[in-house]
C-alpha cells in the first residue's frame, strides 16, 4: 500500500494513495473526490499524491471494498451497499435520522469504522457526497400500493422500502441499468436523488417518484495499513479533507438537482407525487431499520444510539 | 489454427473420426505404449490418471445438471411472471451462480479433451523432441498458473467463509459456496496440466508423437 | 509508465502466450498473473484477480451463452437441421447456381439456430459438397458459400461471440442480436446475387442440372412439417428480444427448451442425442467462458494502469476524421483475425476500443457489429482462417490449402464491401434495435 515502507513514516517520504471510484468522475456523486484531492495534496505539500486509478472499469464496483480491504488499492469512493455484505452495518448510512453534523458530532463515524475495521481491515473516513434517493420508473404509480409486482433495479440500500412496498428488487451495478430498462428487464429503478443524467437514462425515463427518501450512502474507505503507516500530521490531513470535501462538495448538490430537474422534463418525463407520502417515508425508514435489524451481527441499539434521533 | 476449438466444436466431426482407420491406429499405438512400459513410474501415473478422470467425470456430472438446472431456473421464473403472475426473482442470480458452477467444473474435463482453444501456428510446425519439450514449457507454465489462481481463490473462499459472508440480495446465499467451483476447478486444472507434464517427461524418449493432430477426415 | 509502453508491454506478452500455443484461457491467466503482479502488488491484487473473474461470470449479461449453445446443439445432434437442407432444395427449382444457392440458404439458416460458426461449416461440408462435385461444380461455387455463411454466423442472433462483445464490452446484448439482423440478411443476400451472377455469366463453374420435380403436396408437406417448427422457433426467440417480452437470457431458456422439446414430437431424442448435446454445450461454452473468466483481469489492468485513458487521449488528440480512428480499429481486427481465433481478438481489443468508441461518440451498436463482421471475416481469411480447415478437413476431394484459399476471396470481398456498406449507412444496423426498444 503506497509507496510507505516504514511505520510511522517519515517527513520527507512522498505517499501515493491509489484511489478508485465507484462511479466514473463524470458522475455528480463524485463531485467531492477532486475537492479531496486538492486539499490533501495542497496541505500535505505534495507529501501525499492521490492517484485516480479508476471507476468501475478498472474495479468493479461491488469488488471495490474487497479490493481496498486486500491492499490492491488505498481508498475507494463507494457506496456501503457495493460491500455491505462484509459489514451490513454500513448500511445504516442509509437509514439515518441525523444530518452529517450531527453524525460527526456524536462520533456516529468512529463507531462506524471501527466496525469496519474489525470486519475488513479498512478505515471509514467518513461521508463523500450530499443527497437522497428517488426512484424513476416507466409505469405510472399514484401511491405506495402501485409498486407490487413492479421490478426496480436496486442495491441492499433499497432493498427494504422496494419489499416493503411490494416490489421486486434486482441487483445490478449502474453500468447495467439502461439496458435492463431499454429491454423491459425492469421497470425502473432508485438510485440517488441526482446524477441520473449522468447514467444516461434520462431518455428511456417516463416518471421520477416524489418525494425522495433516506440517505446517500457514498462513503470514503481507506486501508487501515495504508493509513497507520501515514505519519501523524498526514493522517490528520486526510481525515480532516474528507470531512472538508463533502461539505464542499455539498454546496453544490442543490444546484445539480435544480438543473437535472430541468434536463429530465426536457426529455419528457414526468415528477409524481405520491398520495400517501408520508406512508412512502415511513415505510422508507422503519422497514429499513427492522431489516438492518435481521442482517447485522452487532448491537442494534449502539447503531439506534448513533444513527436515531 | 485452432486445434481445441475444431475439436470440441464439432462434435459429429469427432463421432465420424472416432470411427476412421486413424483413431484405431492411434489407438493401438497407445496401447503398445502403455504396455511397453510396466515401470513403477508407469503404473503410478497410469493409477493417478485413473482417479482424476473418474473425479473429473464427477465434476463433468455435476456441470451438465448446472446447465439444465440453469434452464429450468430462467423457464420458471419466465412462466411464474408470465403465466402464474407471481414474478420470482431468485432465478436469474441463481442461474449465473450456476453457470460459474458449470465453467469450472467442465475445465478440467475439457483440458483433458485439448478442448482449450489454442492457436498452434508454431505447434503445428514443430515435430518430434522440439514439440515434446514446447509441450512441458506450456503444461508447467499452464500448472503454475493454475496453481496461482487456486491458491488465491481458496484464499478469498477461505476468507468469506470465516468471515461468514452472507448475500444480502434476494435470496441469503453464503458467498464462500459462490466462490467454492473457482477453487475446485483450477485445484483440478492445476493435476490435470501436471498429469499431462508427466506423461510427456515419461515418454520424451519416444519419437512416436501419441498426441494426435487435426484428424484427416473422409466425408461419410 | 507510458501508457504506450504499457499497452506494448500487454500485447507483447499476450502474443507470446497465444502464438506459443497455450490454451488461450491459461494464457490470459499467466499474463494477467504477471501484470497484476507488476502493477498492484501480488496478494490483494491477485485476490482482487480472482473476484474479477467471478463477478464476469456471475454477471447477468453472460447466462444466453450456454443455452443458446445447448439450442443448437440440440437441433444438430438430432438431425432436425439436417431436413432444411430438404426443404429448401424442393422449393428450389432450376436457377441458376442452384446449389450454391442452396447451401448459402441453408447456411444462413443453421447460423440463426447455432451460435457456431464451425458446426455449421462442417455440417454443410460434409453434406453438400459431395453433391456439388458430382455436379461438377467449381470449387469456389461449393466452399464459398459454406465459408461465405459461415463469416455470417458470428452476426446473426444468436450469436455467442454477439453476447460475449455485449458483455464485455457494456453494450446491450439484445441491441446486438437484434442490430445483427438486417446486416445479416443484406450479406446473405449479397453473396446470393454474387453467386447467381457467376453461375449466370460462366455456366460452366455451377452447370445447370435437371430438378426431379416436386408435387404442391410434397412442397407443402414438407414445409408444413420440416421447415416451418424450426423457422417458428427461431422467430419466437429473435421475437421475444425484440419486443422486450424476455431478456436475452430468458429467450435463449426459451428456445432451448424449444429445442429440446421438437425432437421429442419428432422422436428423434434418444439418450445419446442428449448426450453429446449436453456434451457439445459443456464444452463450447466451457471453454469461450473459461476465457471470459480468464481475461476480465485484464480489461481491468488496461483501465487501472491509465492505458486505455492514454490510448484515448492520444486517438482524440490524432487531427483525423474519428471514422478514419472506426477504420483503422477494424483493420486492426481484420489484420489479427488472419492468425488469431475471434475470441481472443475479442478479449484484447474491446477493452481499449470501447472507450475510444465511447469518446468519439459513436453508436455501440453500430460498431460492435463492424467488428463482429470482421471478426466474421477473421474466421475466413488465409492463412490461418479457422473455417478454411474445417472445410478442408470435411470435403471429400483432396483440395490444396491454396485452392481453398482461392475459393474464399469472393465472399471475403463481398463481406468487406457490406462493412462499407454498414459505415456509410448505420441505420441497416440501427434501425431496428430502435423500433424494438418502444
Ligand atoms: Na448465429
Ligand atoms: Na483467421
Amino acid at each position: 500500500a503506497g509507496d510507505a515502507s516504514s511505520k510511522g513514516g517519515s517527513d520527507e517520504e512522498v505517499y501515493n494513495l491509489r484511489v478508485a471510484t465507484a462511479l466514473d468522475l463524470t458522475n455528480n456523486q463524485m463531485d467531492g473526490f477532486p475537492i479531496f484531492k486538492d486539499i490533501v495534496e495542497e496541505k500535505s505539500e505534495g507529501r501525499i499524491q492521490i492517484e485516480h486509478v479508476g471507476g468501475p472499469e478498472a474495479i468493479p464496483g461491488f469488488n471495490q471494498g474487497s479490493a481496498v480491504s486486500n491492499g490492491s488499492i488505498d481508498m475507494s469512493w463507494v457506496f456501503s451497499s457495493y460491500y455491505s455484505e462484509n459489514v451490513p452495518e454500513a448500511l445504516v448510512s442509509n437509514f439515518t435520522e441525523l444530518t452529517y453534523e450531527e453524525e460527526l458530532e456524536k462520533g456516529s463515524f468512529e463507531y462506524l469504522s471501527e466496525i469496519h475495521e474489525e470486519r475488513m481491515g479498512v478505515k471509514l473516513l467518513g461521508r463523500a457526497a450530499k443527497g437522497k434517493y428517488s426512484i424513476y420508473l416507466n409505469d405510472k404509480v399514484e401511491s405506495t400500493e402501485d409498486f407490487e409486482g413492479l421490478s426496480i433495479r436496486g442495491t441492499a440500500t433499497y432493498t427494504p422500502l422496494l419489499e416493503g412496498l411490494g416490489a421486486d428488487v434486482i441487483s445490478m451495478e449502474a453500468g447495467d441499468i439502461y439496458s435492463a430498462l431499454e429491454r423491459g428487464m425492469i421497470d425502473g429503478f432508485a438510485w440517488a436523488n441526482y446524477s441520473v443524467t449522468d447514467i444516461g437514462v434520462q431518455e428511456l425515463l417516463k416518471y421520477q417518484v416524489v418525494p425522495d427518501f433516506n440517505t446517500n450512502d457514498l462513503l470514503i474507505l481507506i486501508n487501515s495499513n495504508t493509513f497507520v503507516e501515514l505519519p501523524a500530521d498526514l493522517q490528520e490531513i486526510v481525515s480532516e479533507a474528507a470531512v472538508e470535501s463533502y461539505f464542499e462538495m455539498a454546496k453544490g448538490v442543490e444546484k445539480v438537482i435544480e438543473d437535472e430537474h430541468k434536463e429530465i422534463e426536457e426529455n419528457g418525463a414526468e415528477f409524481i407525487e405520491l398520495k400517501d407520502s408520508e406512508k412512502f417515508k415511513e415505510i422508507a425508514l422503519e422497514n429499513s431499520w427492522e431489516w438492518l435489524e435481521t442482517k447485522i451481527n452487532s448491537d442494534i441499539n449502539e447503531l439506534e444510539k448513533y444513527f436515531r434521533k | 489454427m485452432l486445434h481445441g476449438y475444431f475439436n470440441n466444436t464439432h462434435v459429429t466431426l469427432m463421432i465420424t473420426f472416432l470411427k476412421t482407420k486413424a483413431y484405431k491406429e492411434y489407438l493401438s499405438r497407445r496401447d503398445i505404449m502403455s504396455t511397453d512400459n510396466k515401470s513403477g513410474l508407469f503404473r503410478s501415473y497410469s493409477f493417478l490418471d485413473r482417479i482424476i478422470t473418474f473425479t473429473e467425470k464427477i465434476m463433468l456430472i455435476i456441470a451438465a445438471t448446472c446447465i439444465f438446472l440453469m434452464l429450468l431456473s430462467i423457464v420458471y421464473g419466465v412462466f411464474s411472471r408470465e403465466v402464474l403472475n407471481a414474478p420470482v426473482i431468485w432465478t436469474n442470480d441463481f442461474a449465473g451462480y450456476l453457470m460459474v458452477y458449470s465453467v469450472f467444473l467442465a475445465a478440467p474435463w475439457i483440458l483433458k479433451h485439448d478442448g482449450h482453444v489454442k492457436v498452434d501456428l508454431i505447434l503445428g510446425i514443430l515435430k518430434g523432441k522440439v514439440l515434446k519439450f514446447m509441450n512441458c514449457v506450456i503444461f508447467a507454465v499452464s500448472a503454475i498458473a493454475s496453481f496461482i489462481f487456486f491458491w488465491y481463490s481458496l484464499k478469498v473462499t477461505l476468507s468469506s467463509y470465516s468471515r461468514g459472508v452472507v448475500l444480502l440480495d434476494n435470496i441469503p446465499w453464503p458467498e464462500y459456496l459462490l466462490l467454492l467451483p473457482l477453487a475446485i476447478g483450477t485445484f483440478f486444472l492445476t493435476i490435470r496440466f501436471l498429469l499431462l507434464l508427466i506423461k510427456e517427461l515419461l515418454t520424451f524418449k519416444t519419437t512416436a508423437n501419441i498426441d494426435i493432430d487435426v484428424p484427416e477426415i473422409q466425408a461419410r | 509508465m507510458e501508457w504506450y509502453i504499457v499497452i506494448t508491454l500487454f500485447f507483447v506478452l499476450l502474443m507470446l502466450f497465444i502464438l506459443t500455443g497455450f490454451p488461450v484461457a491459461f494464457g490470459f491467466i499467466a499474463v494477467n498473473i504477471i501484470l497484476t503482479i507488476l502493477f498492484i502488488g501480488l496478494d490483494g491484487g491477485l485476490q482482487t484477480f480472482v473476484r474479477s473473474a467471478f463477478e464476469s461470470l456471475g454477471s447477468f449479461s453472460l447466462t444466453p451463452i450456454p443455452l443458446f449453445i445447448l439450442m443448437g446443439e440440440v437441433l444438430f445432434h438430432s438431425g432436425l437441421v439436417m431436413k432444411l437442407i430438404d426443404v429448401l432444395s424442393r422449393w428450389m427449382g432450376r436457377l441458376p447456381s442452384r446449389l450454391s444457392i442452396l447451401t448459402m440458404a441453408a447456411g444462413t439458416l443453421f447460423s440463426a439456430l447455432s451460435g457456431s460458426a464451425v458446426a455449421n461449416a462442417a455440417m454443410l461440408g460434409s453434406s453438400m459438397t459431395p453433391e456439388m462435385e458430382k455436379r461438377g461444380y467449381h470449387l469456389k461455387m461449393s466452399v464459398g458459400p459454406i465459408l461465405g455463411a459461415g463469416a455470417l454466423a458470428t452476426i446473426i442472433p444468436p450469436s455467442t461471440t454477439a453476447i460475449l462483445l455485449g458483455g464485455l464490452g457494456g453494450i446491450s446484448v439484445g441491441d446486438l442480436l437484434i442490430g445483427g439482423v438486417i446486416p445479416g440478411i443484406l450479406l446473405a443476400v449479397l453473396m446470393i446475387i454474387y453467386f447467381m451472377a457467376l453461375g449466370i455469366f460462366n455456366p460452366s463453374v455451377a452447370p445447370v442440372y435437371d430438378v426431379d420435380k416436386t408435387s404442391w403436396n410434397e412442397k407443402l408437406r414438407s414445409l408444413v412439417f420440416d421447415a416451418v417448427p424450426l423457422m417458428g422457433l427461431i422467430v419466437l426467440v429473435v421475437w421475444l428480444i425484440f419486443s422486450g417480452f424476455a431478456t436475452p437470457t430468458e429467450s435463449a431458456a426459451i428456445g432451448a427448451l424449444g429445442a429440446l422439446l421438437l425432437p421429442i414430437v419428432y422422436g428423434r431424442l434418444t439418450v445419446d442425442v442428449l448426450k453429446r448435446s449436453i456434451l457439445g454445450t459443456l464444452k463450447v461454452s466451457g471453454m469461450i467462458l473459461l476465457i471470459l473468466a480468464a481475461s476480465a483481469g485484464f480489461s481491468q489492468l488496461i483501465a487501472f494502469t491509465g492505458a486505455a485513458r492514454g490510448l484515448v487521449d492520444a486517438v482524440l488528440s490524432l487531427n483525423v476524421d474519428p471514422l478514419v480512428s472506426v477504420i483503422g480499429m477494424l483493420l486492426i481486427i481484420l489484420i489479427l483475425g488472419t492468425f488469431i481465433e475471434p475470441i481472443s481478438i475479442l478479449m484484447i481489443t474491446t477493452p481499449l476500443y470501447i472507450p475510444v468508441v465511447t469518446a468519439l461518440e459513436f453508436d455501440l451498436v453500430w460498431f460492435g457489429l463492424l467488428v463482429l463482421i470482421c471478426l466474421g471475416i477473421g474466421n475466413i481469411t488465409p492463412p490461418f482462417g479457422l473455417l478454411l480447415f474445417v472445410i478442408r478437413g470435411v470435403i471429400p476431394s483432396n483440395v490444396s490449402m491454396k485452392e481453398i484459399y482461392k475459393s474464399v476471396i469472393g465472399v471475403i470481398t463481398i463481406s468487406l464491401v457490406g462493412v462499407i456498406i454498414i459505415i456509410i449507412f448505420p441505420e441497416i444496423v440501427t434501425w431496428l434495435p430502435s423500433v424494438g426498444a418502444d
